[in-house]
């Protein structure tokens, strides 16, 4: 029997009606994300967790209707961390597919796709509010000249110490002004409390520091487009950096643990830590580790100079902070602008979402009597616990804290990062690790990381 | 045979003839090719997902690329930057101890637990099936973290409990040992199930004639046991030989938490992820092609070892 028989006309026309249903469905997913009049949906990706982001888009929407009208905003999390955003974000740009209308990075990451041209011009929008921006922030969001990014959260360097056992030691802020004057009182913190140190430092740090440390230096640059070579070991910069790293860890003053291990926590509840070179995001981790019970026995101070030995320490920033860029190709980049706009750019809007998260500081100086107002006079809001509310920076370390950490702001200085610049900052933590694990002097592990960034990385401007 | 002519009422005869039935050949083909529209899918998919990824890496070894914009041909150079790079000499270093620190061991444990549950020695052998085999289940991220904990060195449980100051995950030359540990107590349960299994399959009557004819326990497992189970411990050697190669969560988790691990403990496939974080992709290809060559060495080698001791049919 013939199978063109089998099936009878009906059939035919009923497997033809589902067909057709099908490819209907099919082509209206393939169309324009917004109909017609509709709000227009706006990806913002970044990594970690979307909960900050998406609370602050309805904190802000809340004070603006018309965004909420206009705007369907959606957070896409790439993965854990800042190199999954690179990645899917490369992915994007290979595909020419699903490029997001607003990307977090990190302000190391930038300088790789602002000179391939894949970011979005934004002094439109960041000149208007550039005197009222830190300066800190402002640095944030220029790459060679040009505003390619909004500055989200900038990272500046504080020192963060136990007072109270500062004054039992008999150390004041000004014996720290000098390296030689950090040691001795490393030395005699510890010698008034033998299971106290003044920092920690094990032999694997992280990365960090490397920045923190550097980023103080004028001009400082791993490669020198000019010469077109490696700094590494030209600059004293360097040299200086991960001596004085090595001098503090071989003195005996350093608790041997390394941030962000599984001792680290511990040793801050066991009070055995108590000083911390870092930045003003430790805010949000050195409560918790502590808990209240330290509460206002620690205080916050800009870094101390470390002079003469390295350059002004109380400048810099370990990786400048992060950024939201708009790539070039985004589909809604007006819709995301008009975001961005009332997000970070203004008074109102920065000051409505740090209310409700309490964890991006506001970087527009105008925003800046809300906000110590807040720490000054502020109630406990309703959907935060005691505990929590102990924990807050304003309850924790003082009522002082914030104005501290605006003045950090205009200290801030981004090292000039170049597209290469975090498998750089690896093979200088290799480096760093070898000479801190005793495998290698200073001279030895700069002239092999020199090495290894030349044979590794060539030419980072090298297309 | 019908008349071919369609004139006429001959047409009639030709349209109710019956068809020629099938060639000798066209069931030949029928044959030979049915086999094949059954795996199609799984050679398809294969094709589409694994080999044409692999040469694309291949090319893609060759070039510079950032993963978008132009790719630029550079030869060799990308091999020629991987193999002087002493961090990769070291990661391979690494990924080749804890191969050989953790194999041998591993299989003579589980294979040990296995004759030892299968015999009639111990009692309530149906317990020690699951307990053996819950590490296996545990996700490698949670067990890392607990060996985290438990050889922290300032408050890890181990040196708490034991009063000890073993740095054993600052020190390389312990850590080492430390993923060492981690590996075989969570892949134990595995080879301990398929070892059981390969012993539940051996004849009871050959070992009750070499105990009728006075052999001892110790001379069962030697002369019956072990030659039986040749095959199954030469495919635990070659499964395990591989997998080692491609070892990344348990270093990095243990020592590092959600970062990388440092050079001396790091397996080698660190330098293919740090490449593809930092979109070197050409390098990272190039990482991928010679850790697949160092597997197809090893395997290799297992293979040869085990045909020179007549262990492989």
């Amino acid at each position: 029997m013939n199978l063109q028989q089998r099936i009878s006309r009906r059939d035919a026309l009923k497997i033809g009606a589902v067909s057709a249903a099908a490819a209907g469905l099919t082509l209206a997913g393939c169309g324009p994300s917004a109909s017609a009049g509709g709000p227009t949906s706006v990806n913002l990706m970044t990594w970690g967790d979307a909960t900050g982001l998406k609370t602050a888009f309805d904190s802000i929407a809340g004070i603006y209707p018309s965004l909420a009208k206009d705007i369907k905003f959606n957070v896409v999390v790439a993965g854990a961390n800042d190199f999954d955003v690179a990645n899917a974000f490369r992915l994007a740009l290979s595909s020419h597919k699903n490029i997001p209308d607003v990307i977090e990075f990190n302000r190391t990451q930038i300088a790789e796709f602002a000179l391939s041209g894949a970011l979005r011009d934004l002094s439109d929008i960041i000149s208007p509010v550039k005197n009222d921006l830190y300066a800190g922030a402002v640095q944030l969001a220029s790459y060679q000249g040009k505003f390619v990014a909004v500055p989200f959260q900038v990272k500046s360097k504080l020192f963060y110490y136990r007072a109270d056992l500062f004054d039992q030691a008999g150390i004041t802020l000004d014996d720290l002004s000098t390296t030689d004057g950090f040691l001795t009182a490393g030395q005699k913190l510890h010698a008034k409390f033998p299971d106290k140190y003044i920092l920690n430092l094990g032999t694997q740090p992280q990365q960090y520091i490397i920045g923190e440390l550097l980023s103080a230096y004028p001009g400082v640059e791993f490669y020198d487009k000019a010469s077109n070579s490696y700094q590494i070991t030209k600059n004293p910069a360097f040299s200086q950096a991960f001596t004085f790293l090595q001098q503090i860890h071989g003195a005996g003053i350093t608790l041997p643990i390394d941030d962000f291990s599984n001792d680290w926590a511990q040793a801050f509840q066991k009070e055995q830590i108590c000083g911390v070179l870092c930045a003003n995001w430790m805010k949000a981790f050195l409560p918790q580790y502590s808990t209240a019970a330290q509460t206002g026995k620690w205080k916050v101070v800009p870094w101390p100079k470390l002079s003469p030995t390295l350059s002004d320490q109380s400048t810099g920033s370990e990786a400048g902070g992060s950024v939201f860029v708009i790539p070039a190709n985004a589909p809604h980049a007006d819709a995301a602008i008009e975001y961005m706009k009332h997000y970070m750019l203004d008074a109102t809007g920065s000051v409505a979402q740090w209310k409700q998260n309490g964890v991006i500081t506001p970087l527009l100086k105008s925003a800046q009597p809300a906000v110590l107002d807040f720490f000054q006079n502020g109630t406990k809001p309703a959907n935060v616990t005691d505990a929590s509310w102990a924990l807050q920076p304003q309850n924790f370390f003082g009522k002082d804290f914030q104005q501290i950490e605006f003045t950090s702001y205009d200290s801030v200085k981004v090292l000039d990062y170049d597209p290469s610049a975090t498998k750089e900052i690896t093979i200088l933590l290799q480096a760093l690790e070898n000479i801190l694990g005793g495998k290698a002097g200073v001279a030895s592990a700069l002239a092999q990381a020199q090495s290894d960034m030349q044979s590794q990385i060539g030419n980072p401007y090298q297309a | 045979m019908a008349e071919t002519s369609l004139v006429g009422s001959e047409r009639t005869q030709q349209e109710t003839t019956v068809a020629a039935p099938p060639t000798r050949r066209s069931i030949l083909w029928s044959k030979m090719l049915t086999p094949y529209f059954f795996i199609a899918p799984f050679l398809l998919t294969f094709l589409a997902f694994t080999i044409g990824p692999d040469i694309y890496a291949l090319v893609l070894s060759f070039y510079r690329y950032r993963g978008y914009g132009s790719a630029t041909f550079v030869g060799w150079e990308n091999y020629h930057a991987v193999l002087t790079y002493h961090v990769f000499w070291t990661e391979l270093s690494n990924t080749l101890f804890y191969w050989l620190a953790h194999t041998l061991p591993l299989i003579v444990i589980a294979f040990g637990l296995a004759v030892l549950v299968r015999s009639k020695v111990l009692r309530g052998r149906s317990w020690f099936k699951p307990i053996i085999f819950v590490p296996n289940v545990i996700a490698v991220v949670a067990a890392s973290l607990v060996f985290q904990n438990l050889f922290g060195t300032q408050y890890g449980v181990i040196n708490t409990l034991f009063h000890l100051h073993i740095a054993w995950l600052e020190d390389p030359n312990v850590t080492r040992w430390v993923v060492v540990l981690l590996l075989i107590w969570r892949n134990l349960g595995f080879w301990f199930v398929v070892f059981l299994a390969g012993l539940t399959s051996i004849n009871p009557d050959l070992e009750e004639a070499a105990t009728v004819d006075g052999a001892n326990a110790w001379q069962r497992l030697r002369y019956i046991t072990i030659p039986l189970m040749r095959n199954i411990v030469f495919f635990a050697f070659i499964i395990d030989a591989i997998t080692s190669m491609s070892l990344y969560t348990e270093p990095n988790v243990l020592t590092a938490g959600g970062s990388q691990a440092i050079p001396p403990v790091a397996p080698v496939l660190n330098l293919l992820i740090v490449n593809i974080n930092n979109g070197v992709f050409g390098q990272s290809a190039a990482v991928g092609w010679l850790v697949f060559l160092v597997t197809v060495i090893v395997a290799a080698a297992v293979f040869g070892i085990f045909r020179l001791t007549g262990e492989v049919e």
